[in-house]
């Protein structure tokens, strides 16, 4: 089966430093992957460029996604072809509804307005699967969410959008267990519904102990530093990064 | 009508540096050709020269005053001769130097040698020597720092100094800056070659008193390309002049890639009209730096200006006003960013005391080419008293979309809490409000070499006496 | 018609900025209209001949008054509004689409009376609007929000001025819009405390996103002040939007001429949303959408 994403060689730079040098990865049509490595080894990047970040520049390398060249895609064509990113901090909007924005987003990458009762039922359910007050619906865009609120946040914009591919940066840092649970079956319950993709960055066991990894990749000062099954996360989340530093250098 | 007129002269004076005669009347002005001929033959002018004060003598009688800013009412515009008299006839004697002033001197340690001459009473002796030792130094890495009048007459400078004298600050720019160009005397010219990179600063303070340099000074540096330099204009002493009227110019030219840090501390003494204008011309890759302590003088208009010409030139403003008792002076910064990818900041701070009157006053232009450009203004002004006055008059006027503006102005008064906080830590009250407000200077302070930063919190120091009533 | 001068800033300063003040053509009105206070409805005005209006608000100890103006023709509407003790006023002004208008409102407020202005210019072509507020008896708020969506060559002049003179008094100033094709726009803000004016605060706000190399923007935020007891502060951003926001909605799927929109749109929906009147709001809302369907 044809990989539904596929870096290839990979290298990216933010201004003159370079980040990412030759990654190479390949994730299957409903697989869940897991990228892991120590802090500014590049994972955030990494999650940015295949998003189409205009803060980083391409040096090197192709990302193909459902055997497309996308690398001179802009970001907005990318999530209608159905790549999501959720952000570590997502930028806050005045004036712009949570609602709004969403049932915006939801419009360009469906190419179709819902009715607004329906978007707003749908909008409801989701939210009420993750424990959100459907007040925020009504609020601006992240304006005074808390850190857990704006992560939820973005996990129901995954929820309504329901993209092909999903890459959640570290969506459980900062999170209470009881939050984290909460990510985790807002996580689970986009797998379940669309046979969704995903890539998770995270440091965290809780976040994968409900989800089953295909692969797990290990990034190390910008490059590919390991790849193995589900079980290598879990060795990786017990030993931590110690060997790979050390490997690379080498 | 009226707004198409306002709409050209930034065309006039700042881009073209083009001479156009327009919005005027005649008046008299009670200086005639013959005097500026008189001046003329005593600096032994070249003929462009001499054509040129006459030239803007025509242009300052043309001239209207400004409509806008602190009143100069004060200032005997029928008998402005007076004024360029006085510049000429420097022997004032101690004696009648103001008890203030010399108060000032005392407190801040000036030796009696230096005293004498910034009060601008006979020849000086100490200051002459390290301005030549200062030269010295200076002239073996290729430098040169003179007087103007000399560099002018110099076969090696003469044709530089021709194209660059009053081309950024035209006659035309206001009725002062024709003054000046009718009547300046004396003042600096530094010529750093390409890729010289001054250590030391070079201080123009050794060398005020040649003669009438106070007061129609000329100051004209040019940085060539990849040079780098840091002159510092004035020290915080008063420099008293009997005559009320300061109308000097200074032009700077920055090459590509060249950097110039321009530091001034002023402190006129408080009878003066300070209506000084100075200008940058930043070239690709440059950056011109002004420090800028405003002190003395009875009224300043004083906005130095830099205009960003070339791709990635920058420019940086910090400034410190502090205005007392029967002082109003009206300072800020201008910018004008006519390249791509420029930017600037402008950091200021203002005190007002004793029914001091400061105003901060700035401009950002952002012109349609200069795209990528960017701006940062914040201004913060302290109000000691109700008796006192802060006006903050900042302009934002952009052309591009392209450009990243932004500005913050806050204006407030020395917490309670802080004082409490301070006095209760055994402070008097006085020295704590002293201390609050050498705080609030500190963006100033710590740019100025230690002396001079050392010096101006002294002042702030002398200034803050008596403030508690 | 004779020539007015509008929009003077309280201080003047250089002048080839150009802003120190405007010139336009205009009339005085015959016979001015009074509105009084204790009305069960807002009193609505539609604008739509070029014929000059003066109004005087009267707005009584205690009483509200609301009064919603909506030029679609242009022309010169003066109006004078006097708020007692504890009197209410909230003023909206609604320039729309093609007119060519001079507005100038001049305002006092008393003891404990709050003047709520909320200017709107969407695509008018010409417009040279003032607020000119004097605050004053103790205690008295004065707010005042400016939206804009100017497009092509339409230009807009606006002058805020709070003047403080009571104790404890409280201005906000805030003005907020897009500008693309070749707009320009003047937006000059100014807090003035007056000696006495012990206890009062001001604070004055701007953001204007640019979108067209080919606009004009110019900000005038004036702080004066003769009185130490106060707090002023300002602060204006202008530029394009920033590059984290852009990609922020772009991964989401909007593509970046939608995004602007949406932005001219959540910029004048923060200004109607504080003012709670839901014909505005529609009116406004169906200006700058171009009549979009929204199902």
């Amino acid at each position: 089966m044809a990989a539904l994403l596929e870096i290839k060689d990979l290298s990216a730079a933010a201004e003159d430093k370079q980040i990412l040098s030759g990654v190479s990865m390949s994730i299957g049509e409903g697989e869940t992957h897991v990228l892991m490595g120590h802090n500014g080894a590049g994972k955030s990047t990494l999650g940015l460029c295949i998003m189409g970040s205009p803060e980083y520049t391409v040096t090197g390398g192709r990302i193909f996604f459902d055997g497309e060249d996308i690398t001179e895609l802009s970001p907005d064509k990318r999530a209608k072809a159905g790549i999501f990113l959720s952000f570590q901090t997502p930028v806050e909007i005045a004036g712009i509804t949570l609602s709004e924005f969403l049932r915006n987003a939801l419009e360009q990458v469906t190419g179709r307005r819902m009715k607004l009762w329906d978007f707003k039922k749908k909008l409801k359910a989701a939210m009420e699967l993750l424990d959100m007050d459907t007040a925020y619906a009504d609020r601006d865009l992240n304006v005074g969410f808390s850190g857990g609120e704006k992560k939820k946040a973005e996990i129901l914009q995954l929820l309504i959008l329901s993209p092909r591919l999903a890459i959640l940066d570290e969506t459980d840092s900062g999170l209470d267990i009881d939050a984290v649970r909460t990510v985790s079956k807002g996580i689970e319950e986009y797998k379940k519904a669309t046979n969704g993709t995903l890539l998770i960055i995270t440091h965290n066991a809780k976040i994968l102990e409900a989800l089953e990894v295909d692969r797990t990749h290990i990034l190390s000062a910008g490059t590919n530093a390991d790849e193995g099954g589900g079980e290598l996360a879990l060795k990786v989340l017990e030993q931590g990064f110690e060997n790979y530093k050390g490997k690379v250098e080498a | 009508m009226k707004e198409k007129t306002q709409v050209d002269d930034i065309d006039r004076s700042l881009y073209d540096f083009r001479y156009d005669e327009d919005e005027s009347e005649f008046f008299d002005s009670g200086i005639s050709d013959d005097i500026i001929r008189a001046i003329s033959d005593e600096k032994n002018d070249t003929d462009w020269m001499r054509e040129f004060r006459l030239r803007s003598l025509a242009i300052y009688e043309r001239t209207k005053m400004t409509d806008w800013g602190p009143s100069i009412e004060g200032l005997d515009l029928d008998n402005i001769v007076t004024y360029i008299r006085q510049s000429s006839r420097m022997n004032t004697d101690w004696e009648s130097v103001p008890e203030d002033i010399k108060d000032t001197f005392e407190r801040l340690g000036i030796p009696q040698a230096e005293r004498e001459s910034l009060a601008g009473v006979g020849a000086q002796y100490d200051s002459e020597l390290v301005y030549h030792n200062v030269r010295k130094e200076v002239a073996e890495s290729g430098v040169v720092y003179t007087d103007l009048e000399s560099a002018m007459h110099d076969p090696a400078y003469a044709d530089m100094i021709r194209e660059h004298f009053m081309k950024l600050v035209p006659p035309t720019d206001h009725k002062f800056a024709a003054l000046h160009g009718a009547v300046w005397s004396g003042g600096s010219f530094v010529y750093v070659p390409r890729g010289v990179k001054l250590d030391i600063p070079l201080q123009s303070y050794f060398r005020l008193n040649a003669k009438g340099a106070g007061q129609f000074e000329h100051t004209l540096i040019i940085l060539e390309d990849n040079s780098s330099l840091h002159f510092i204009e004035g020290c915080s002493a008063p420099k008293y002049y009997e005559a009320g009227l300061h109308a000097g110019c200074v032009e700077l030219f920055v090459g590509k890639n060249a950097k110039l840090r321009y530091s001034t501390i002023e402190n006129w003494s408080k009878n003066m009209y300070n209506l000084n204008t100075k200008r940058a011309l930043v070239e690709e890759g440059g950056k011109v730096e002004w420090v800028s302590g405003s002190f003395g003088s009875h009224v300043s208009y004083l906005y130095p200006t830099s205009i960003l010409n070339g791709r990635g030139a920058t420019a940086e403003f910090t400034g410190i006003t502090f205005a007392g008792a029967g002082q109003n002076l009206d300072t800020g910064a201008k910018i004008i960013h006519n390249a791509p990818d420029t930017s600037s900041y402008i950091n200021t701070k203002s005190i007002s005391k004793s029914g001091g009157i400061s105003t901060f006053r700035s401009a950002v232009t952002v012109a349609k080419k200069a795209e990528g450009s960017r701006s940062s203004v914040s201004c913060e002004s302290l109000m000691l008293d109700d008796i006192s006055r802060s006006d903050t008059i900042p302009v934002m006027d952009i052309r591009t979309d392209k450009a990243d503006i932004g500005h913050e102005a806050k204006i407030g008064r020395i917490s309670d809490e802080a004082v409490f906080y301070l006095t209760s830590r055994g402070l008097d009250e006085e020295s704590a409000r002293a201390m609050i407000v050498r705080g609030f200077a500190d963006n100033v302070s710590k740019e100025l070499p230690l002396e001079y930063a050392m010096e101006m919190n002294n002042l702030i120091g002398l200034e803050m006496k008596g403030s508690i009533g | 018609m004779g020539k007015m001068v509008l929009n003077k800033l309280p201080a003047p300063t250089f002048r080839y900025i150009g802003v120190n003040f405007t010139e336009r053509e205009a009339e005085p009105a015959k016979q001015a209209e009074i509105i009084a206070s204790g009305k069960a409805e807002p009193v609505r005005i539609e604008r739509n001949t070029e014929e000059s209006a003066e109004y005087n608000l009267t707005v009584n100890a205690g009483e509200r008054l609301d009064v919603y103006i909506y030029s679609t023709a242009g022309g010169f509407c003066d109006i004078k509004a006097d708020i007692m003790a504890g009197g209410e006023l909230t003023l909206i002004q609604v320039f729309e689409k093609s007119a060519s208008n001079i507005s100038r409102v001049k305002a006092n407020i008393g003891d404990s009376g709050a003047f709520k202005s909320v200017v709107l210019v969407i695509d008018a072509q010409d417009t040279v609007c003032e607020v000119d507020t004097e605050l004053s008896g103790r205690g008295a708020r004065f707010e005042c929000d400016t939206g804009f969506v100017l497009d092509g060559d339409s230009r807009a002049d606006i002058n805020v001025i709070a003047t403080h003179t009571g104790k404890k008094t409280v201005s906000e100033i805030t003005a907020r819009g897009v500008l693309s094709g070749r707009a320009e726009k003047i937006f000059k803000g100014t807090i003035d405390f007056k000696k006495g004016a012990k206890g009062s605060k001001g604070t004055e706000s701007e953001e204007t996103l640019l979108l067209n190399d080919e606009v004009r923007n110019r900000t005038v935020p004036l702080i004066l002040c003769a009185e130490e007891q106060v707090e002023g502060s300002h602060g204006a951003s202008i530029g394009r939007l920033d590059g984290k926001s852009v990609f922020y909605m772009r991964s989401r799927g909007i593509p970046e001429e939608k995004i602007y929109r949406l932005l001219a749109n959540a910029k004048i929906e923060q200004i109607l949303r504080k003012t709670d009147d839901s014909q505005t709001a529609e009116r406004v809302r169906g200006a700058i959408s171009g009549g979009e369907e929204d199902g």
